[in-house]
């Protein structure tokens, strides 16, 4: 019995972990740094959902087809930071990081997703925030400069 | 000189052609060569597949670090899965996943390493720090990938770079040839342009030569012209003769039958008189040597001269003449009045005498500044048709008979009066020609004229002469307001007299009456017996 105890242990943890994980409502899965004001905001899951969110449908190079992605507009969340500054860093969960000028959020509906066709992103498929620009609409977009600023696992923007 | 016209206009749209050709080449090999570019700075999937291969490091680091003792927590361990297997799943989505799954195709690693995320999924899941054995059998498992993975990389990077450098290749074959187009265009335009050129210069050396042809040309027809004149004026004077021994041999004592041919002789004599005058004329025209006169003139006097200069030639051709005018008539207009007459002379004389009218209306009306000429002409059917003259002017020309000649010389001479001639019909039959001509009409004041005559039947003569004109007469008291002083010539102390009357009347013309001794003393001298006419006009020229 006690034999058979122990692998069910296991698998019932595994399908606790194993499917896509997505963050517990405690977890900050999104941490938002003012560098000139010394302003941290943190985002819990069901706070980052709170959010007010835009929707916009485009293509990259990363998707198959059209894609509705869905989440806060990056203009409302420097905006939540008390606004200012000239560009974001972003850093994804692996470190990579990248400086986008704020004056993008202005220009474009800039989308920090947190689903696409109205799926969730894990955190295995970009989660929890993947940077969208809409590149279908504007074709000056379609550029490996705004490939690159395509950030997904996202988990820290601070505006410098 | 067309077949130089043809080649030109070929040349000119073979170099359109081969330019547009060149340029649609161009545009073609340009846009090729940016859609190469387009696809050449898409997402470096070098890069992404460098990502892959770094996260499976950094995966395994993990694991070797916890299973080294260091302080790597399951957390970790779990979060550097998570992230290798978001970056397996970029080969499975998107045209990056399609670029990727390229170069994997025959060995297949991500495939396998996504198998082997899955196989190990359960383990890593439940995986604790202290937890040895399996983190020795995991990091095993992702052993034999890490090789897989350079290697992947290194066949992405090798291939990538091979795609550049065809796109390059095809950038530069691109860029050469827009040279050579270039080259050629420019070639092709300087040859264009020197070929131009030359036919320019070909093209100003033939207007040249044409231009003195013509120079020529009109200088043979000036020559023509003037002995034609030349010619006309001195058969006039044999001709004169002619008819003045015609006169004198009708005035011999003929018997009926000689009387009927001197008759004939006398009316072909003034015929062709008449002929010589119209050929002068028309050399005169062509010549452009005649100048049209601009001097008043009495409408009734027009009127009036009309039926008086062609009433015989009417008789003669057993026709009727009415001559009347239609409306009201300015008193005065201001024109050329003898080639008016001599124009409406020419029209009716033809009709009366070659086309054959039994009956010419001639109705004279005046608007807007136009002197209006409506010919009536009622003809016999004889195969004449007005269109023998009046149509064409080449017809006319090419058939150009004795006949016409006097309707040439009246077309052109409306012609030089800006006029318009224009032929028409009416209702019952007849054919109407209407020929205007601009005449202003001239705005009639009261001329003031002092008489300064010895006797009262001469000033009656006076009155009588210039009744039909606008005039004042003026009492000798008010001599300085008089414009026209009429005195009578041949008295006792002449000079003194005008110069008198010229202080009285400083702004009065003095025109003299009779023959004087000094006819310098006068502004104009009328002869007695007065030349009404002649004194009419003179005056009407004070009036305009």
């Amino acid at each position: 019995m006690t034999r058979l105890i122990k692998p069910l242990l296991i698998l019932g943890v595994a399908l606790i972990w194993g499917a896509p994980r997505l963050a517990t409502a405690e977890e900050t899965v999104l941490t938002l740094v003012n560098a000139m004001t010394g302003t941290e905001i943190t985002l819990t899951e069901a706070e980052l959902m709170a959010l007010p969110h835009a929707t916009i449908e485009t293509e990259n190079e990363f998707v198959d087809g059209m894609t509705r992605f869905t989440g806060p507009l990056g203009r409302d969340l420097v905006a939540l930071l008390g606004g200012g500054g000239s560009t974001v860093v972003l850093t994804a969960v692996n470190d990579y990081a990248v400086e986008v000028p704020v004056e993008d959020f202005n220009t474009y509906d800039v989308v920090f997703a947190v689903s696409a066709d109205e799926v969730r992103f894990s955190r295995r498929d970009k989660g929890p925030v993947w940077v969208v620009y809409p590149m279908s609409d504007n074709r000056e977009l379609q550029d490996p400069v705004y490939n690159a600023r395509l950030i997904w696992q996202l988990v820290r923007m601070e505006l410098n | 000189m067309a077949w130089r016209r043809r080649v030109s206009k070929i040349v000119f749209g073979g170099v359109i052609l081969v330019a547009i050709g060149i340029a649609s080449t161009g545009f073609v090999i340009f846009d090729r060569s940016l859609n190469a570019m387009q696809q050449a700075s898409r997402e470096n999937i070098a890069w992404s597949a460098s990502q892959l291969e770094r996260e499976l490091t950094r995966f395994r680091d993990s694991l070797g670090a916890s299973e080294a003792g260091h302080s790597s927590s399951s957390a970790d361990i779990n979060q550097r899965f998570d992230v290798l297997w978001s970056r397996v799943a970029i080969f499975q989505r998107g045209e990056v996943g399609e670029r990727l799954q390229q170069y994997d195709r025959e060995s297949n690693v991500v495939g396998r390493l996504f198998e082997e995320l899955k196989r190990q999924e359960v383990a890593v899941v439940s995986i604790s720090s202290f937890d040895f054995t399996t983190l020795a059998q995991v990091y095993a498992a992702f052993y034999p990938y890490t090789n897989e993975l350079n290697e992947l990389s290194r066949r992405i990077f090798v291939g990538e770079e091979e795609k550049s450098a065809a796109v390059r290749a095809q950038m530069r074959q691109g860029a050469n040839f827009a040279l050579y187009a270039s080259i050629a265009t420019v070639i092709l335009v300087i040859g264009g342009m020197i070929y131009f050129v030359l036919e320019g210069r070909i093209f100003r050396k033939l207007a040249h030569e044409n231009r003195a042809l013509a120079e020529k040309f009109k200088q043979a027809s000036l020559v023509k012209s003037r002995f034609l004149t030349m010619m006309s004026h001195e058969l006039r004077t044999p001709m004169n003769g002619v008819l003045g021994m015609l006169a004198v041999a009708r005035n011999a004592e003929t018997n009926p039958e000689q009387k009927s041919m001197l008759e004939q002789a006398d009316r072909s004599a003034n015929r062709m008189l008449g002929m010589l005058t119209d050929i002068l004329d028309f050399a005169a025209l062509e010549n452009a040597e005649m100048a049209l006169d601009s001097k008043p003139f009495f409408t009734n006097e027009l009127l009036l001269a009309l039926p008086e200069l062609l009433g015989p030639v009417a008789l003669q051709a057993e026709a009727r003449l009415n001559v009347a005018p239609v409306g009201e008539l300015p008193v005065m207009l201001r024109g050329d009045v003898t080639r008016l007459r001599r124009t409406y002379a020419l029209m009716i004389t033809y009709f009366l005498e070659t086309a054959g009218a039994r009956d010419i209306d001639l109705a004279l009306s005046y608007h807007d500044g136009y002197l209006k000429a409506e010919i009536l002409v009622d003809y016999l059917d004889g195969g004449w048709s007005p269109d023998l003259i009046f149509g064409d002017r080449g017809e006319s020309e090419d058939s150009f008979a004795s006949e016409v000649l006097g309707p040439s010389v009246a077309r052109v001479l409306v012609s030089k009066m800006r006029g318009e001639l224009r032929l028409g019909s009416r209702d019952d039959g007849r054919i109407a020609l209407d020929i205007e001509v601009p005449v202003p009409a001239m705005e009639m004041r009261r001329l003031k004229v002092l008489l300064d005559l010895q006797s009262a039947p001469m000033e009656m003569i006076c009155k009588s002469t210039i009744s039909s004109l606008p005039i004042d007469f003026t009492p000798l008291e008010n001599a300085e307001c008089a414009e026209v002083v009429m005195m009578e010539t041949g008295t006792m102390d002449e000079q003194k007299k005008v110069s008198a009357m010229r202080k009285k009347c400083p702004s009065a013309l003095v025109f003299g009456i009779g023959r004087p001794a000094m006819p310098s003393l006068y502004d104009f001298v009328a002869e007695v017996p007065l030349e009404a006419a002649e004194l009419k006009i003179r005056l009407s020229e004070v009036l305009g």
